[in-house]
């Protein structure tokens, strides 16, 4: 079945079977491979992307769930080159250790500061409740998500 | 090659013929969080999927005369963030902020974890507590009414027939004094044995004359199917609201989940959590009269 969509601001037309999920799309079919699958069952977070605004499990969404929808993944978050200052403050605070779930963490934490720029700690918690860091680098990922939310100068 | 069919109804008479040729094979695709673990835990790839998402009219939260009316497109996002719910039927609101994880609550709906009838379905008891009702499409065209108390008939089981889908989710419009609460004591954003390890809601009316009228207490996750507490609903039916009260509730919940777990070792932790949380929603919902 065909699925058209925009993934990274790019309009994408394909042909897929449609038990396909998102996240075989994206990463089989686009060779977005920064999206990472964990679990398969939307436990960890790790295949977090962008749909429409909101963050959602690319493995619990089947792609053509994603027809007429605007994707943004990892590989969409620096533009020209330059790093979003998310991925920035990520380094700067050390909030990546083996990095798996770095993309789904990132994405859940760009989901949060395109609704709320200026998220509480309960919120930035909250909203990364659904992504798992086996190396449990919780407390720099939300320093990083604060230091972000303090400079107030997100521009997405 | 697959040999799965993906319908896309644009319309509700569109969705009454994807209905109307439904098989055993039929699934019916909202969200999809629940959906999609199942088609690939069964290996499923053949059949028919309806997408009911881009049917309108499905996807907005409204109070009318005699309801709240939920959609079936409205996502428990939705329904955390709106201020409808959270004035009409607050244990609702509470129980779609605890559900699964931000990205599961950015696609599931409730018609979904209804139709699954999974024993840990959260919402599933408090729609029970608060008297739900659904309205049932069905293959013929034909519009139904059903109670959510009588729906699921066992793990995974329901009245739902092959050819009916769940177009909108009704909650009596409460009278002026009626309170509710809800809690769970859990973790985990998905998965079966862990996403509620027991659930308690309470709803009840507090009318000025200081007594507690028509309690509705419902237990999920502590049995095959959430059931009502029928001995805390009448320890508090005319009672007035004070922190004994709360001690006896407690007690009996602790009664009442006992005899429903039957003696399974593994589930013995969850009479302390449901004291816990009778003293919990007991302390919220007095604390409010």
């Amino acid at each position: 079945m065909l699925l058209e969509f925009v993934v990274n601001g790019v309009a994408r037309a394909l042909e897929i079977d449609p038990e396909t999920r998102l996240i075989d799309v994206l990463r089989d079919h686009l060779d977005l491979t920064g999206t990472k699958e964990g679990c398969g069952e939307g436990e960890c977070g790790a295949c977090t992307v962008i749909m429409d605004g909101v963050a959602v499990n690319a493995c619990l969404v089947l792609g053509l769930q994603a027809r007429g929808r605007r994707i943004v993944t990892i590989e969409g978050l620096s533009v020209d080159g330059k790093l979003d200052p998310l991925q920035q403050a990520f380094i700067n605070e050390g909030a990546i250790q083996c990095g798996y779930c770095s993309p789904g963490m990132l994405m859940s934490a760009k989901a949060l500061l395109l609704k709320t720029p200026h998220p509480s700690e309960p919120e930035i918690r909250l909203a990364i409740a659904g992504n798992l860091c086996r190396c449990t680098g919780y407390t720099k990922i939300v320093q990083a998500v604060q230091a972000v939310a303090r400079e107030g100068g997100y521009q997405s | 090659m697959s040999n799965l069919v993906f319908k896309t109804p644009a319309s509700r008479a569109e969705l009454i013929s994807c209905l109307a040729a439904a098989d055993p094979a039929t699934y019916v695709l909202g969200g999809g969080t629940d959906l999609i673990i199942r088609m690939r835990d069964r290996g499923i790839s053949d059949g028919t999927l309806i997408d009911i998402t881009g049917v309108p009219g499905l996807d907005g939260i409204r109070l009318d005369g005699e309801f709240l009316r939920i959609g079936a497109n409205v996502t428990y996002s939705n329904i955390c963030e709106s201020a409808l719910v959270r004035g009409t039927a607050p244990c609702l609101a509470e129980m779609a902020q605890q559900i699964g994880s931000t990205q599961i609550r950015n696609m599931a709906r409730l018609p979904g974890n209804l139709a699954n009838a999974s024993p840990a379905g959260d919402s599933i008891a408090t729609l029970m507590a608060l008297d739900a009702r659904l309205c049932i499409l069905n293959g013929r065209g034909e519009a139904s009414i059903r109670k959510v108390d009588g729906l699921v008939t066992g793990i995974g089981k329901t009245t739902l027939q092959r050819d009916e889908v769940i177009t909108e989710v009704l909650i009596p419009r409460p009278g002026p004094h009626q309170r509710s609460r809800y809690g769970k004591i859990g973790m985990g954003a998905r998965s079966q044995v862990v996403i509620a390890n027991i659930s308690m809601t309470m709803v009840l009316d507090l009318p000025p004359e200081g007594r507690i009228r028509g309690a509705r207490i419902v237990v999920g996750s502590a049995a095959p199917m959430a059931y009502h507490a029928a001995g805390a609903e009448a320890l508090l039916e005319g009672r007035i609201p004070d922190p004994q009260l709360a001690g006896e509730l407690a007690e009996v919940m602790r009664a009442q989940v006992e005899a429903s777990i039957k003696g399974i070792a593994m589930f013995q932790h969850k009479l302390n959590d449901v004291q816990g949380l009778a003293r919990d929603l007991c302390a919220g919902l007095f604390q409010e009269m």
